[in-house]
This record gives structure tokens, sequence and C-alpha cells, in this order.
């Protein structure tokens, strides 16, 4: 049973000690919002104005929520793995699920907050200007996308150990983030890697909110829709396993 | 209890961020640019329109500088007329659809189906929908006598034998929705039963008692003149009768009341064949599917027509107009002989044959269609008006068989599609010329040559399209674009654009063509053939190609370039960018081979 206050308790815990580690907090807020102020606002003249403030607020977006995501769970749960701490919370009477909820409810804030610092900028610097369910909608698209990155986080963090868990999430947070084209539009690769793209869970989730405003290159929302969804059930079975093969470790 | 607070005052916060971010501003305006329109009253030059959310909001000269965000649209050389109204016709089916993509953008029904009304009578009002079909208004179900004609057609409806049943038999036409009522009268009862004298005295006193208009379905001068004496608004049909029409001119004018002659039906009564050179004229241009409905126009009499009664329908038109009796375009669509929307055009040709001039007849299908039946927002082309209109490439005030030229037709400010089912681009075969510029900036498609520069994000670049010839080429006329790029911006340009369509949102498919050729000279540098895509919005394919300062052919080949791409152009352009800085360039004979 998942009791309200000791959730609460364990959410604000979690997210203290998220807040005051500045190497989670400082690049997950700060590189997707310096990377759109220098590619989206100051040097936007590549593509051209609001059209590619629009664009990049959406491709870095999804740069942004990877970070909390994969960051958040992975090293965090891998650390805290390390220091026996999950084990100690393996035998307290506290669920399991409660410590992995805490987790995602602070991922989501995390992803919350750069969207709409993203936003801000977007609306003031830059000139985007959407109807009002498209900004909600893109939000929404935004925090729900961020699930799989999650779970890819935690079956991360539960199978490998805590160092070098930093260095594998980065080695697959930024060239996915790159080749799913959050940097530069997928449409100026060469075939061949555009082709490849369609295997990234970024590119599907940033061709989703693309589509809101009307930028995509014209998939099928279904095609995103379920590929997000097969990669959320993959890695999530991936974070089952792993999780079992910590309890009996 | 804190966290409870932290809780709602953090979900407020939120819920106040979304709710301040930028929407856009209801000046999303798009204005028609320079053409040359009849606003329905009169023909105005180098007019600009500017329409939002489906209305027309100003109509003027020189309105760009007012509305700096708009889409604009050039219509340069183009002629605007309102969309038509055809004031007499049958509608279920599809036939609204049928007649928007002939730029009948509203129907009067004079006789339908009540559910087919009353299902699409709401849409009428929805101003800002792209409904891609023509605004409805029907009569519902017609007054007439048991037997009489209008129960022919397989469907019971309701009759009307005695002139006390009058207020209720209008009463329930209201209730039913009818937007006006019509009535059908033949004193000689011809063919059928019709309803007395008294009766028609009685209808129309009922219908206008309730501020309903009532109209009068006539065979003959003797029923137009009944019709007219017992005060009828209107007649919905003319007549062949060769009679002398003095009285009931005299009564028609001092009533002000209207007819519809109808002479596309009328011919076609007749076995007078005059639907062919409409057939012909967009038969001329695939988007049109005249294939289905050549059939339907074919006369209904198959012997010797009547060759004299029909001139005399024709004459008895000529006597109304110069009488002075208001006239309206109907067609009576879609009875045999005729069809929803192409009939139109035969009509307003079979007008002017009448004696109209080509500008009256274009009244009679818009402003006095809209005058007579009191229609609020439409027949006009005027603020506060629906963006109802067509673009015609040919002036349709020299000759009136040019409202078949259509270029382009706006329904609710949206513009009428043809491939709406399929949506897929139009094959362009190879050998097919774009532009000579021998008589102006036009291409083989629907639009034409324009400027454009990075000054539409900021940039500083110039440049000015010209019509050009010189000794060395024979007097050959030449496009010249001289102009600057600028240096503010990365990634400059100026040169010369073509879109495929008026909008660029028609796609087109260049899978089959393997190169761009067009001859050119210039300062000597590098410049770009940009191809746009709908599948790339971004940004437009670039293919870079070199000139020189003789005259030369050049040939940009385009076949490597992706296919998915190529499927789908909205529009092409050629450009000078950096290094290049002041230049000029001088481009003929551009062909997609």
């Amino acid at each position: 049973m998942i009791s309200l206050n000791s959730f609460s308790r364990e959410f604000i815990l979690d997210f203290k000690m998220a807040w005051r580690e500045p190497s989670f907090v400082l690049p997950t807020l700060s590189f997707p919002i310096l990377f759109y102020v220098f590619f989206g606002i100051l040097f936007s003249d590549l593509g051209g104005g609001e059209n590619s403030a629009t664009y990049l607020m959406v491709s870095y977006g999804v740069f942004g929520i990877m970070a909390p995501a994969l960051f958040g769970f992975g090293a965090t749960v891998a650390a805290e793995r390390d220091k026996g701490w999950l084990a100690l919370k393996q035998i307290s009477p506290m669920p399991a699920s409660q410590y992995i909820l805490a987790k995602l409810f602070n991922a989501l804030l995390f992803s919350l907050i750069v969207i709409l610092i993203l936003f801000s900028i977007g609306a003031v610097f830059g000139n985007v200007v959407l109807a009002t369910s498209q900004w909600l909608l893109l939000a929404g698209v935004m925090l729900l996308g961020s699930l799989p990155f999650c779970a890819l986080g935690l079956a991360v963090g539960f199978w490998v150990k805590g160092n070098s868990a930093t260095a594998i999430l980065n080695l697959i947070f930024l060239p996915s983030a790159f080749l799913s084209g959050l940097a530069i539009p997928v449409f100026m690769f060469p075939a061949w890697l555009q082709q490849f793209a369609l295997l990234l869970p970024p590119f599907h989730l940033s061709q989703l909110g693309l589509k809101i405003v009307d930028m995509d290159l014209g998939h099928a929302v279904g095609l995103h829709i379920t590929a997000l969804i097969a990669a959320t059930a993959l890695f999530s079975i991936l974070a089952i396993t792993g999780y079992k093969r910590s309890l009996s470790q | 209890m804190k966290k409870t607070l932290i809780f709602i005052i953090a979900f407020t916060a939120i819920g106040v961020f979304f709710s301040v971010l930028p929407t856009p501003k209801g000046s999303v305006h798009t204005v028609i640019h320079q053409a040359t329109v009849f606003n329905g009253e009169q023909w105005l030059t180098n007019t600009d329109i500017v329409f939002s959310q489906g209305l027309i909001v100003e109509v003027g000269q020189g309105l760009l500088a007012s509305y700096p965000n708009a889409t604009i649209i050039d219509a340069q050389s183009k002629y605007i007329i309102p969309g038509l109204i055809d004031a007499h016709t049958h509608a279920w089916d599809n036939a609204l659809s049928q007649a928007v993509k002939y730029g009948v953008t509203t129907e009067l029904d004079m006789f339908t189906n009540t559910i087919f009304a009353i299902s699409q009578r709401p849409k009428r009002d929805e101003h800002q929908r792209d409904v891609q079909q023509a605004d409805l208004f029907s009569a519902g179900t017609l007054v007439t006598s048991p037997d009489g004609h209008g129960t022919e057609y397989g469907f019971t409806i309701a009759t009307i034998s005695s002139p006390e049943q009058a207020q209720a038999f209008v009463d329930a036409r209201i209730a039913e929705g009818s937007d006006y009522i019509k009535i059908v009268y033949d004193v000689k009862r011809r063919h059928r039963p019709s309803i007395s004298k008294d009766t028609l005295n009685a209808v129309i006193d009922a219908a206008h008692h309730r501020k309903l208009l009532a109209v009068v379905h006539i065979g003959d001068y003797q029923s137009a003149l009944d019709a007219a004496n017992a005060g009828a608004d209107g007649l919905v049909h003319g007549f062949m009768d060769d009679v002398d029409l003095q009285p009931l001119l005299a009564a028609m004018n001092d009533r002000q009341q209207f007819i519809i002659p109808t002479l596309s039906i009328l011919a076609s009564m007749a076995g007078q064949q005059t639907t062919q050179s409409v057939i012909n004229d967009f038969s001329a241009k695939p988007r049109f599917n005249t294939a289905s409905i050549k059939e339907q126009l074919t006369t209904i009499r198959s012997t010797q027509p009547h060759v004299q009664a029909f001139q005399q329908a024709k004459d008895n038109v000529g006597a109304f107009a110069n009488a002075g009796v208001l006239i309206l375009a109907g067609t009576d669509a879609p009875n045999p002989g005729t069809a929803h929307g192409i009939s139109l055009h035969n009509e307003l040709a079979l007008l002017v044959d009448s004696g109209l001039t080509p500008t009256q007849a274009i009244q009679a299908a818009t402003s006095n269609v809209a005058l007579a039946f009191n229609l609020k927002n439409r027949g006009y082309l005027k603020p506060q008006m629906k963006a109802d209109f067509i673009v015609l490439n040919e002036n349709p005030a020299l000759d009136i068989t040019n409202t078949r030229s259509i270029a382009a037709i706006y329904k609710n400010g949206f513009i009428v599609r043809y491939n709406d089912d399929e949506k897929k681009s139009s094959l362009v075969d190879p050998n097919t010329m774009i532009s000579n510029f021998d008589n102006d900036l036009s291409s083989s498609f629907n639009a034409m040559w324009q400027h454009t520069t990075d000054q539409r994000f900021g940039g500083d670049s110039t440049i000015s399209l010209i019509r050009a010839d010189d000794a060395q080429r024979d007097g050959n006329v030449y496009l010249s674009l001289t102009g600057s790029v600028g240096q503010k911006l990365g990634y400059a340009w100026a040169g010369a654009y073509l879109p495929l369509s008026i909008d660029a949102k028609q796609t087109f498919d260049f899978s089959n063509i393997s190169s761009v050729t067009l001859n050119a000279k210039g300062s000597a540098g590098n410049y770009r053939l940009l191809i746009f895509s709908n599948k790339q919005p971004m940004r437009p394919i670039e293919v870079s190609f070199s000139v020189s300062t003789q005259w030369q052919k050049i040939e940009i080949p385009i076949n490597q370039l992706s296919p998915a791409l190529l499927g789908s152009v909205t529009a092409i352009a050629l450009v000078a960018g950096k290094p290049l800085n002041d230049f000029s360039l001088n481009i003929d004979d551009v062909w997609l081979n």
C-alpha cells in the first residue's frame, strides 16, 4: 500500500537530494536552455525566425526532458545501490513502487521546470505563437513522452554500477539526441542516417511534438506512439529484471 | 496543510503561465494583392482584398502596409468576382460540393427534401470553416396542389387545395425551416393540376404575413401576369410565349419584382443544345471532372429543336432587362440538360446572348440575388461579406465566357480543392516549359514569378524583376533580375520565386523530371535553384549552378534528389546568395526535362 504521507516524504526527500546535487541540476536545467538560447534565438537566421524558434523549442524540449528522466533515475539509482541505500529501502516497510514513483514524479517535476523555462524563452524572445491547446498539448506530450526515458534510466540504474552508469547514460543521451535530429533537423542528414533515426525514441517524441506545430516529417501519429510505447515496455522489462537481480544479490 | 497550499499555488501558477503564453491574434489576415476586382457593383483596379476568419475585412488600394503580418497572395493581372449564386437549383446529395468546384458558392434551392435542407442550412453561418461546398438557402417543400407539379418525384409531400389552408400551410413550411416560399402555379393546367388563383393570392399573403418572400414557378405569360398581380416577390422561370409583355413589365416594375429566367432549362426543353461550349472550356482542365456530367448536360427534347421558341425566351429576357426588371441567374440544376455549378457559367452566357452586358450578367449571379433575396453577407466583395470569390485569369467584363478561366476559388477564405479525396500530387511530365517571359511573368503553372529575398526574415538583400530584351537576343524577351545580396544574415538570398499554385499549397510530382534547364547570363558566379516541398517546410532543397557573362544554356540535374521531396513540390526559385554581392542575372526559357 502506498501511503500518501510517506510518499510525500519520500518525494520531498528525493527532490531535496536532487536539488542539492549540482552535477545533476546544473546540466539538466542549463544545457537545453543554453542550447535553445544560442541556436533557437540568437543565431536563428538559418531556416528563419519564428519557424526555427518554434522548431527548436520542441526539439530542445525533448532534449530537456531526457536529462532528468535518464539521469534522475539512472545515476541516482545506481549510486544509491552502490551505497547500500537501495538494499536498506528494499528491506524497509515502504513498498518498492513508492521508491520508484517518488523518483518518477521528481523526474516529471524537473521536466516540467525545463519545459516552462523553454516555453517562456520561446514566447518572449523567439516570438513563438501557438494556440493555447497547442501549448498545453505540447507540454503534455513532453511529460508523457519522458516515460520511456525514465524506464531506460531505471534499467541502466539497476544493471550498471554507480560510476559507470553516468558514463553509459551520457553515451546514450548525447548521440541519440543528436541522431534523432534534436540539434540539427533530421532532414539535413544523409538518407541512411535518416532511416536510422526511426529506431530512436527521441526522434519519435520530437516528431510527435513537431506534429502539434505542423512541422513534422509527415509520418503517421500511430507510428510514433507505437514506437514510444514499445520502447517504454522494452525498457520497463529490462528495469524489472535488473531490479530482481539487485534483490537476489 | 502547508503542502496542500504549496500544491494549489503551484498548480495555479502553471495554469496562469499557460494562459499568458502568446496565441495567434485576430491578425491572421490574407491579402489578395493588386487584382482587378468586381465588388458586385463596380470594377476596381489595382485593388487588395483583405480577409480573416472567412470574412472580408477591407477592400481597397494599397492596403498591404496596414497588414504587415498578413499572408500575401499576388493577384496582379487577375480578375476577381464574388462567388456566384445560383438562384434556382434543386439540391441534394453532393450538389453543394459539386457546385463550389465551379465557383458557385451559394445555391438557392427551390424544392428539395426537407431533411437535406435542415442538415445543410446551418453550415452557411459557419463562415470561419473550411466547408468545401456551397452554402444552401432552401424553400424546402414547395407549395402545389394535389397531383400538381412537384408531386411526381416519388416521395409524398404536403399539398394545398383551398385558400383557407394557406396560412397553416405556410406556417408548416416555416416550422420546417423554409427560407422562402416557392409556389407552383399554372393557369393553363397543361400537364398537371395547379392551385387556383385564389389559393395563389392567399399563399403569397400568408408568406408576407410571416415576412417571408414568396416566389412563383410559372411556365407561361398569363401565369406570370397572375403571379405578378398577386404580389409575388419574384418569378423563378422565364417563358417562351411571343406576346406583348407590356402589362407584365409594368406590373413587375411597380412592385419591384424580380425574375429568374432559367434559360438553361428552357434551352434544354426546347431541344437547343447550348452546353457544348462550357463542356469544352472546362474539360480542357482535367481538374474539372466533366466526363461524369456530359450525359446530364444533354437536352431533354431530342427531336427537332424549337429554335424560334428559345429565341423568344431570350428576347423576353432582353425585354425584362430593358424595362429595368431585376434579373437573377438561375439554372434549375440538376434537371436534365443542367448540372450544379457548371451550368451557371452557361446561364451567364445565355443572359449575355439575351442582351445583358457581361457585367450585368455577373451582377445577376451575385449582387442582384443578394438584393432580391435579402441575403446578408454575400453577393458583394465588401467588408463583413463572406470571403467567397473567384480568381479569374481573363477579364469577364470583356467576354462572359472568361468566367470559366478559373485560377482559384475561395470559399470562406479557403481555397477550393479538386483532389480532396486522394490529395495526390499532380504528376508533371518532362518537356514542360515553365516560362519564356515573352508576354508576362506567367508560367505554365497557375501562378506568376515573384521576387523573394531574406527581408522576410530580417535580412537586407534586395531584388527587382523586370522583363527585358536586347539586340543580342533578337528582341527575345527574358526575365532580368537585378539586386544585391545583403550582409545582415548568414543565409542571405535574393531572386525570383515561382509558386506552382496560387497559394503554393498544391503539390506537384517531379519524379519524372531529370533536370531544369534555362538560358542565362549575368554576373559570373554560383546561383542556386531552390525546390520547395511540403514534406520539408523548414528549408528548400538547393542545387547550385554557375552563370557566366555570356548567354548559355544551363542544365541543372535534379534526379539525384530525394524522391519523397521531388514527389511533393510546391514552388521553385532561382536565387543568388553569398559570396555574390551586387548582381544581375538574366534568365529565359525555363524548362523541366
